[in-house]
């Protein structure tokens, strides 16, 4: 929060709600914190390291944009000494082993511990075949190596390969411990003084997640996730029809998410941390941390911006223009 | 059913087929000819996953007919990558992580490619200052503009952006 405060400014802000102007914009910032609960799902995967040198993975896991395929050769080539390009990772199919699937945010957390597992089993086993001893051994460039002597792990492999398998549950530090990820978003917006549109002009979000597996990667997700909050604060709104229980809106012309224009520019840091209670990665979920709080910084920006204090999403122009005719009065 | 016959080149190739008049432009592409790059968001109209390139302009493919477009040229995303190497837009993308699922991605880049053809062509938008310039710069918010018929859940509009510019500022 303070390091989100300094880099966004927030020293600079007018406590007096509706005191900055800029022509017919009214202009104010917001923050909120972010918490988001961090999650942990059964899960397995196996390994092989064939003849080749090639690592295969597989787990009945999701990638659904979020960067599976990414992290999961991460952690194997890096537990292996291979390059990522050595790895093939097989998910998306049933007939793996059993995995947690996408939601949640526990992904990450889940497929990448029971993958981390299998490695570290693979590990031993290749360890074993060396004739090394398992804590001694480190694997570097394709070898593994104890002490002065080295031997390539692809020729451990042998014909058939070597297999190892992985497994997580969740554990007692689960109930030991309140887990989540935290942060503090920060928004700048403007609110036309007469028509009450409002248009955010900048944001901010800092988060602490545990270890950051793919820094590229997890920056996108919050970004994604802020960019949710922008379009649950001020245009997302689900109608049903109470009388036949369907959804009146229900196409993207009337469904209004947020659109290239809408989205201004958005900076996501996480702040290293390693939290060594979630799990062998010490990495905790990332996706929802992102929208968690960020709508709630785009409403407080608002009541900075103009004094109307709206407290039901998404905060539309007629709540907007209401709010200021009561201040008139 | 009285089928129609029709001749357009397709990435370069001609193609004829005889199909139901009723066909879409996006259908004709990913049903007939296999070409499932393109993709099919809405139908609508309204999301811009479908956007491919008819004689050099940008269009939802879902929103024309097949049997318009007797002679035409069409490009689609299948038709960016030369060989194995990326298109200078493909890159920028993988560069700065401009998606997460993918999805809206063919559609995002066939509209920047059309859009920077617009931009180039001197073609002003709706928060274009000054309609008189023949230069236009083209700005993170000329970008924002001309980019908001394209939709992206994943909301991975930030990075879009980045890798436009870049490939804008290169004269890619």
């Amino acid at each position: 929060m303070r390091e989100g405060a300094d880099i966004f400014g927030w020293r600079e802000r007018n406590k007096k709600p509706g005191t900055r102007r800029e022509g017919n914009w009214l202009v104010g910032i917001g923050m909120a914190s972010a918490v988001r609960g961090n999650l942990l799902q059964p899960s397995s995967a196996e390994v092989k390291l064939s003849q080749t040198g090639r690592l295969r993975v597989r787990t009945a896991m999701t990638d659904i944009g979020t960067g599976t395929y990414t992290i999961l050769s991460q952690i194997a080539a890096e537990l292996l000494g291979l390059e990522q390009g050595d790895v093939d990772v097989e998910i998306g199919d049933t007939d793996y082993p059993e995995a947690a699937g996408s939601g949640g945010s526990w992904g990450a957390a889940s497929s990448g511990s029971s993958v981390f597992y299998a490695c570290e089993a693979l590990r031993t086993k290749l360890a074993a075949a060396a004739g090394f001893e398992p804590g001694a051994a480190v694997f570097e460039n394709g070898l593994i190596r104890a002490g002065n002597k080295s031997r390539r792990i692809a020729e451990l492999a042998g014909e058939d390969g070597i297999t190892a398998e992985g497994k997580i549950e969740p554990g007692v530090l689960n109930d030991a411990y309140t887990q989540a990820g935290y942060g503090a978003h920060f928004a700048e917006v403007a609110v036309d003084a007469d028509t009450g549109e409002i248009r955010v002009r900048r944001m901010l979000g800092v988060f602490a997640a545990g270890r950051i597996l793919n820094p590229k990667t997890a920056r996108s997700q919050a970004i994604g996730g802020m960019v949710f909050g922008i379009g649950a604060a001020l245009t997302e709104d689900a109608v049903v029809d109470t009388r036949y229980g369907h959804f009146v809106n229900q196409d993207f012309a009337e469904y209004h998410i947020p659109v290239h224009a809408d989205v201004p520019d958005i900076e996501a840091i996480y702040l290293p941390e390693l939290d060594d209670k979630a799990n062998p990665l010490k990495a905790k979920g990332v996706g929802e941390l992102g929208i968690s709080g960020a709508g709630a910084a785009i409403a407080n920006a608002v009541y900075n911006a103009c004094g109307v204090r709206i407290r039901d999403y998404p905060l539309t122009l007629d709540k907007v223009i209401a709010g200021l005719e009561t201040q008139k009065k | 059913m009285n089928l129609a016959k029709l001749a357009l080149r397709v990435n370069g190739r001609l193609e004829q087929r005889e199909v139901d008049p009723r066909t879409s432009l996006l259908d004709l592409l990913r049903e007939h000819l296999a070409l499932t790059g393109s993709k099919k968001g809405c139908d609508h109209g309204q999301c811009g996953a479908c956007t491919v390139l008819v004689n050099g302009r940008r269009i939802n493919a879902c929103l024309t007919l097949a049997v318009m477009h007797e002679g035409d040229e069409i490009e689609t995303i299948e038709s960016f990558a030369e060989g194995g190497a990326l298109h200078p837009l493909q890159a920028a993308f993988v560069d700065h992580d401009g998606f997460q699922c993918g999805y809206c991605t063919p559609g995002q880049i066939c509209s920047a490619m059309g859009m920077l053809q617009e931009w180039r062509a001197g073609m002003p938008s709706q928060v274009t200052q000054d309609l008189g310039q023949t230069e236009i710069a083209l700005s993170a918010e000329e970008i924002r503009e001309r980019m908001s018929g394209n939709l992206c859940r994943c909301a991975a509009y930030p990075n879009i952006v980045k890798a436009i510019a870049e490939v804008a500022e290169r004269g890619a």
